[in-house]
């Protein structure tokens, strides 16, 4: 860990299922700033500093994006898909984190280049241990292209 | 199957079998009758051939003997080189030179391992006994005499159990030469007065026949082939007959039921087809329902191992807020059952269309809203004259229901929010519209808010299923509902079809 500020971009549409994200992440404390965002076209627009994210400084370039696959406008996997084939934004590290177990998404998203799927447990526990994993495995241990 | 189909025993079928085999029996016994006699006469045609070549031949004889034996006898006894008194049957009666040859011509025949042939020569009033007329024959003696136009008679007879071919001819005509033995006793010559006492074959006269000459063939074997022939050819064209029939009947079977099998096989895809559809839409369905039930589900475990942490680490500060999640989140979850209940139920519930006023429907719809309206000063215009539909009035006064309460949900931050209710020409044909002038919605999600729990605004009230609903409904009613706006800010309109009295 170097210090340096670590953001994540949280697309996630349903706010119980944020704000016990958020909780978790600040638990673990490893994360600077937890940006959330309810929809598709908001993610978009956080990514490519548009609209109301226009401000670079305030809303600086995830570490990492945990995106929920259903989400109202644009859908999560749309959501992917652009990110993935942007040169811009294809090099950040995007988790799936979704509700859905079912293998066609899980096949689509892979096919759409996420670089880890993870389902929501329903277990308290195990989602916070989850999220602690995810936080540590990819802001400290893995190796980042920046 | 298809045999047993031919050779069914159902009664209409036994009729219809029994004349099948009827005509091509009929047609068989006629064929059969028909062909027995052009065979048999065919056979006894060629069987008098055969009598007709011999007479012929022996007719020959008697000829040589008439014009050449005779005459040169006659003259050499002129001449002084004969007796007057000489007279022997063998040289002088051609009757015994024919018979005597017929027996040597037998004999020959039989040694060819042939039958023989009877012949005989027949007179009323015969020098020799054996040559006696019997009543047959001197009927046809007469016969001959009196029409010169019957020239033969022929006859099939059976003798001792077997079957002949009787043929006869009359004899040559009495000449004056015949007379010299066969006129006057007197004038015969004295060796044959002295032979043949009595007036046996005396007295004839001239320009008469006094005999018939005949020949008896056997024909039984001629009489089997034809038989045999007739049976055989018979049993061909009866088979060829009965295979054709059949024929005819099994390919209007085969056809018939080609014809039910395609049928059933057309049906089977179409309900395939249909079965698809609604197993995808199962499929859609029990997917949607799962995600979407497990949601809340997450939020519920989730605040309360939360609020289990937070009680364990004595922080109280945001457990009446998490418990009132839990609570809201369980809450959420018994409303989708509902509504996924309601909405199934509308698949299998629906009555059946009475003619209702959409007029009263409205007005229905706008009572039940009555209290929103009112609270939320929203302006309802609705077009006089709405034509009278065939629908399930419950039902649609649900999709109208639902349609302006989304209209008065959506109707956003304005200071005069109004819904239109009415009708006019769409590409769909004449079409049922709610019209507000809301926050609308944006082109590219028309579509998806039809969708099952799809909600553009995560916050609103509701869980979504009312547009999926009204879609079934009206979907149900063999109608069409879409939506369309000119964006954010720009109002919705809702447009759906229904059965009018006028189109059904």
């Amino acid at each position: 860990m170097t210090g340096e500020p670590l953001s994540i971009l949280l697309v996630e549409d349903n706010p119980d299922h944020a704000e016990l994200a958020i909780r978790n992440l600040d638990d673990a404390k490893i994360v600077n700033k937890v940006h959330h965002v309810q929809d598709g076209q908001e993610a978009l627009d956080f990514l490519y500093n548009r609209g109301q994210y226009a401000d670079c400084a305030a809303y600086p370039r995830p570490h990492l994006v945990l995106l929920d696959l259903r989400l109202p406008k644009v859908d999560g996997l749309e959501v992917l898909k652009e990110i993935k084939s942007s040169d811009l934004l294809k090099t950040i590290p995007v988790v799936i984190l979704t509700t859905s177990s079912a293998e066609r998404d899980l096949a689509m998203a892979y096919e759409h280049h996420a670089n880890s799927y993870v389902t929501k447990p329903v277990d308290f526990e195990t989602f916070s241990s989850l999220l602690q994993d995810l936080g540590y495995y990819w802001l400290a241990w893995n190796k980042r292209p920046w | 199957m298809l045999t047993t189909e031919v050779f069914s025993t159902r009664q209409k079928a036994l009729k219809g079998r029994l004349g099948l085999l009827l005509i091509p029996l009929v047609l068989a016994i006629i064929v059969a009758v028909a062909l027995y006699f052009a065979i048999s006469s065919y056979l006894l045609n060629d069987a008098t051939d055969k009598i007709r070549n011999v007479l012929l031949s022996q007719r020959g004889l008697h000829l040589y003997i008439q014009k050449v034996m005779h005459p040169t006898f006659y003259r050499d006894r002129e001449r002084g080189m004969i007796s007057k008194e000489y007279y022997a049957p063998e040289i002088f009666s051609s009757s015994f030179i024919v018979r005597t040859m017929h027996d040597f011509y037998n004999a020959e025949r039989k040694k060819d391992g042939l039958p023989p042939i009877y012949y005989k020569m027949a007179s009323i009033n015969p020098r020799n006994p054996v040559n006696r007329a019997d009543q047959m024959e001197a009927a046809l003696i007469r016969l001959f005499n009196e029409n010169r136009d019957i020239r033969e008679f022929k006859q099939v007879v059976t003798v001792n159990g077997k079957k002949y071919l009787y043929y006869a001819r009359p004899f040559l005509e009495t000449t004056q030469a015949c007379l010299r033995c066969h006129g006057k006793r007197e004038e015969a010559p004295i060796g044959l007065q002295a032979l043949y006492p009595g007036q046996g074959g005396f007295n004839e006269k001239a320009g008469v026949f006094r005999a018939v000459e005949s020949l008896r063939m056997p024909i039984e074997g001629e009489m089997t082939s034809a038989i045999i022939l007739t049976a055989s050819i018979t049993v061909g064209i009866l088979t060829l007959l009965i295979l054709l029939l059949f024929n005819t009947r099994l390919r209007t079977l085969v056809r018939a039921q080609t014809e039910d099998l395609t049928q059933e096989v057309a049906e089977r895809k179409a309900r395939e087809t249909e079965l698809e559809g609604k197993n995808a839409e199962l499929e859609r369905f029990t997917y949607t329902v799962s995600h979407d039930l497990k949601s809340p589900l997450i939020t519920i475990k989730g605040f309360a191992g939360s609020v289990l942490k937070d009680v364990k680490n004595g922080r109280h500060d945001r457990l009446e807020r998490d418990l009132q999640r839990i609570t809201e989140a369980a809450d959420k979850m018994g409303m989708l059952l509902n509504d996924l209940l309601e909405l199934s139920r509308i698949g299998r519930m629906i009555n059946p269309p009475v003619s209702c006023s959409m007029q009263e429907l409205v007005q229905e719809a706008l009572a039940a809203l009555e209290e929103s309206i009112k609270r939320t000063d929203v302006t309802i215009k609705v077009q006089p004259d709405l034509p009278i539909v065939l629908v399930d009035k419950m039902r649609i006064i649900e999709v109208l229901q639902n349609l302006i309460e989304n209209a008065i949900k959506y109707r956003g931050d304005q200071p005069d929010p109004t819904i239109e209710i009415g009708k006019t020409e769409t590409e769909h044909g004449i079409a049922f519209y709610v019209r507000d002038n809301g926050i609308g919605i944006e082109r590219d999600y028309l579509e998806t808010v039809f969708g099952l729990f799809n909600k553009l605004d995560a916050q609103s009230d509701g869980t979504g299923i009312g547009l999926a609903l009204v879609r079934r409904v009206i979907e149900f009613h063999g109608g069409q509902v879409w939506a369309d706006s000119n964006g954010s800010g720009h109002g919705t309109t809702f447009y759906f079809t229904l059965p009018t009295s006028k189109t059904v």
